[in-house]
């Protein structure tokens, strides 16, 4: 889910009345989209530090990603490549592609608060969970709650979900409990800003419950549908650019 | 008195053949207690400079949750004026501080996840025995290079069987990757100086030294350290403990920069009680070896102090019949068994000497295979294990070979004390 957020553009249709399943296929891909390319900051704050990282982006389809850090200096230059379940890290410093390991998968992606395994895991609000709607919004006012079971054959660690969007059809929350139905963490987004011909929330907040002072947020600087993003991007080669 | 002895003189030489093959037995179990306690001073010595200079310190400072946790922030700060104020004190040897790391490192082929040590050279050179951790050689002719330079220049010295694992020699470059303190990737590019074959087989295996600058660099850790170790003036227990009463107030402020952790000031038993374990062994250990040693030494002296008693029966009753007290009997009896032990130790400490000299220079060859001497307990020992020399290794075996005799001889000279004349002299 923190995917769609890094993997930018959309595809929603404007449905006068939407079903569930297309509420969550917009969520789901809220950011998606045939092609994308964008600038986002990622400010980070621990018990331990506090910083913010900018990072350019490109994305294809659902599964191709690039993410290449702006600053601070001492990490410039490195760049994240996601193609379907595989993730890759250049470090260019030491001139290094190292492939994230699965014993590093549930490991902090850039010391934030969005795991490697966030990054690649594409389970899918609309496939991977029934669901029972709590709250349905009357015209353009109130809101839509939405609870999610994982069903048994999906891949997912969460034991439930609680999604929240707005009359607009855009995702407003998202809490993530565990399997004895503790809050593990909340993802908040805000702060909705056209791009190009798109209304999409342009902050998202991580916010894990057992850290209440500790938070992750991302930012877009820039996003844009239009550019031609080559398949090349997305290639090995590519990360060395 | 004296005449007693001399009797007693005498007496041993009546069968001179007899006396000279227990006395060469007793010397032989002694000879061979004391190359025993040799071997056990050897052994020992290298798992105490092992445990003590290499591995533990005497004492070390850590942050409280370290010791467990082993947590990249669990740090100290102002390490230098701690250091200098721990070099101060009279029961110090000497300080070093340390950086500990968890790193993957490799080449672009295979890579490990390798325990990354910190050290600043000049300082351990002064105290702890890291340095001889690079041997002057390696088996198959391999050069192991040398230990880390003063100053940081991206070296790394890294364990020769890890070397091995990961296909690399010396001058070969190696990356490290890990999380920084930032959480941000903290990599580096470092060239081997230095293969280690220290006998801590986690650190020959998985480990690697770095100069602390290049590994604080590596972590984002700025001036921050895990470990401050201290190596007391002496091994003696009141030295240590005098070290341990003297460290609280040794500590700068801000030392601990934790709101919910203080300072650890942890003594080598407490951080390895297995290791302390294993020293308390030894005394246990050599123990038992003397008590059998000398039991059968004691034996041996039973049979001969009663053969001798028996056949001079006659003897001993026309001795009492002239007026020799029971008393003088047994002292008679027991001067026998004096005689003959300390002839035994004299030949025995001759006979012990040599095999210390030969176990001191040759030593045995413990060799397991391609060089590799038997491990135990995280720690190998070296493919020849050499003997060790302690006032010790002559003592126990002399003070243990008198008496074993004397008490051995006991029960003859009690015998022949009970004796009553007149039987005595009719007996045959």
């Amino acid at each position: 889910m923190i995917v769609p957020f890094l993997v930018l553009a959309l595809g929603m249709a404007s449905e006068p009345e939407p079903t569930v399943e297309e509420l969550l296929r917009g969520t789901d891909d809220l950011t998606r989209g045939s092609q994308s390319t964008g600038r986002a900051e990622m400010h980070v704050k621990t018990r331990r530090y506090e910083r913010t990282v900018v990072m350019d982006m490109w994305s294809k389809g659902t599964d191709r990603t690039l993410v290449r850090i702006v600053s601070p200096a001492r990490d410039a230059g490195i760049t994240t490549l996601k193609v379907e379940d595989n993730l890759w890290n250049y470090l260019p410093r030491t001139d290094r592609t190292v492939r994230v390991p699965a014993g590093m998968m549930s490991g902090s992606w850039m010391g934030s608060h969005v795991t490697n395994d966030d990054l690649v895991n594409d389970s899918r609000l609309s496939e991977d969970y029934t669901y029972t709607v709590k709250e349905r919004p009357e015209g353009d006012d109130g809101r839509w709650v939405i609870e999610l079971s994982p069903t048994e054959s999906a891949a997912v660690v969460w034991g439930k979900v609680v999604a929240t969007l707005g009359a607009d059809r855009l995702p407003r929350e998202i809490r993530y409990y565990d399997g004895r139905d503790a809050l593990v963490r909340t993802m908040t987004w805000s702060d909705v800003k056209d791009f190009g011909d798109r209304r999409i929330p342009s902050r998202f907040r991580v916010q894990p419950a057992d850290q209440p002072e500790e938070f992750t947020e991302f930012r877009y600087l820039k996003l844009d549908f239009e550019t031609p993003v080559p398949d090349r991007t997305f290639s090995l080669q590519s990360l060395k650019r | 008195m004296p005449i007693l002895l001399i009797m007693a003189w005498r007496n041993l030489w009546r069968h001179g053949r007899r006396s000279l093959l227990t006395a060469l037995a007793m010397a032989l179990g002694m000879a061979m207690s004391m190359s025993i306690i040799s071997m056990y001073d050897g052994m020992f010595g290298i798992m105490r400079t092992l445990m003590i200079d290499q591995l533990l310190g005497h004492v070390q400072i850590t942050h409280s949750a370290f010791p467990t946790r082993r947590g990249l922030y669990d740090t100290l700060h102002h390490a230098d004026e701690l250091l200098s104020r721990l070099d101060a004190l009279p029961q110090s040897r000497g300080a070093v501080a340390r950086v500990h790391g968890q790193a993957l490192l490799g080449t672009e082929h295979r890579s490990a996840g390798v325990r990354l040590v910190g050290v600043e050279p000049s300082r351990e050179l002064a105290v702890t025995k890291v340095q001889d951790t690079v041997p002057s050689s390696l088996p198959g002719g391999v050069d192991p290079g040398r230990f880390l330079a003063d100053e940081p220049a991206r070296e790394i010295v890294i364990g020769y069987d890890l070397a091995r694992d990961l296909r690399v020699a010396l001058g070969d470059e190696l990356v490290a990757i890990t999380q920084d303190a930032y959480g941000g990737i903290g990599n580096e590019v470092y060239t081997i100086v230095g293969l280690t074959r220290s006998g801590d087989e986690a650190m020959d295996r998985a480990g690697a030294w770095l100069h602390f600058s290049d590994l604080q660099a590596l972590l984002a850790l700025d001036d921050q350290v895990h470990e401050v170790r201290i190596l007391a003036a002496s091994d003696a227990q009141d030295v240590v403990g005098g070290l341990l009463d003297a460290l609280p107030g040794a500590l700068p402020d801000g030392l601990i920069q934790d709101d919910d952790a203080t300072a650890a000031i942890s003594p080598w038993w407490d951080i390895d009680p297995m290791a302390a374990q294993m020293m308390e062994m030894r005394g246990i250990a050599q123990f038992m070896v003397l008590v059998v040693v000398f039991g059968l030494v004691a034996l041996g002296v039973i049979n001969t102090m009663l053969m001798s008693v028996l056949e001079r029966t006659r003897e001993l009753g026309v001795i009492k019949a002239l007026g020799l007290r029971p008393r003088g009997i047994v002292w008679l009896v027991l001067y026998e068994a004096l005689l003959l032990s300390l002839l035994a130790a004299g030949i025995g400490t001759l006979l012990g000497a040599g095999l210390i000299a030969y176990l001191m220079t040759i030593g045995i060859p413990m060799d397991v295979g391609e060089g590799e001497g038997i491990g135990f307990g995280g720690i190998v020992f070296p493919s020849r294990l050499y003997g060790g020399i302690s006032v010790e290794a002559f003592v126990e075996p002399i003070l243990g070979v008198v008496l074993s005799a004397l008490l051995a001889a006991l029960l003859p000279a009690l015998r022949a004390a009970r004796l009553h004349p007149v039987d005595a002299i009719r007996a045959e």
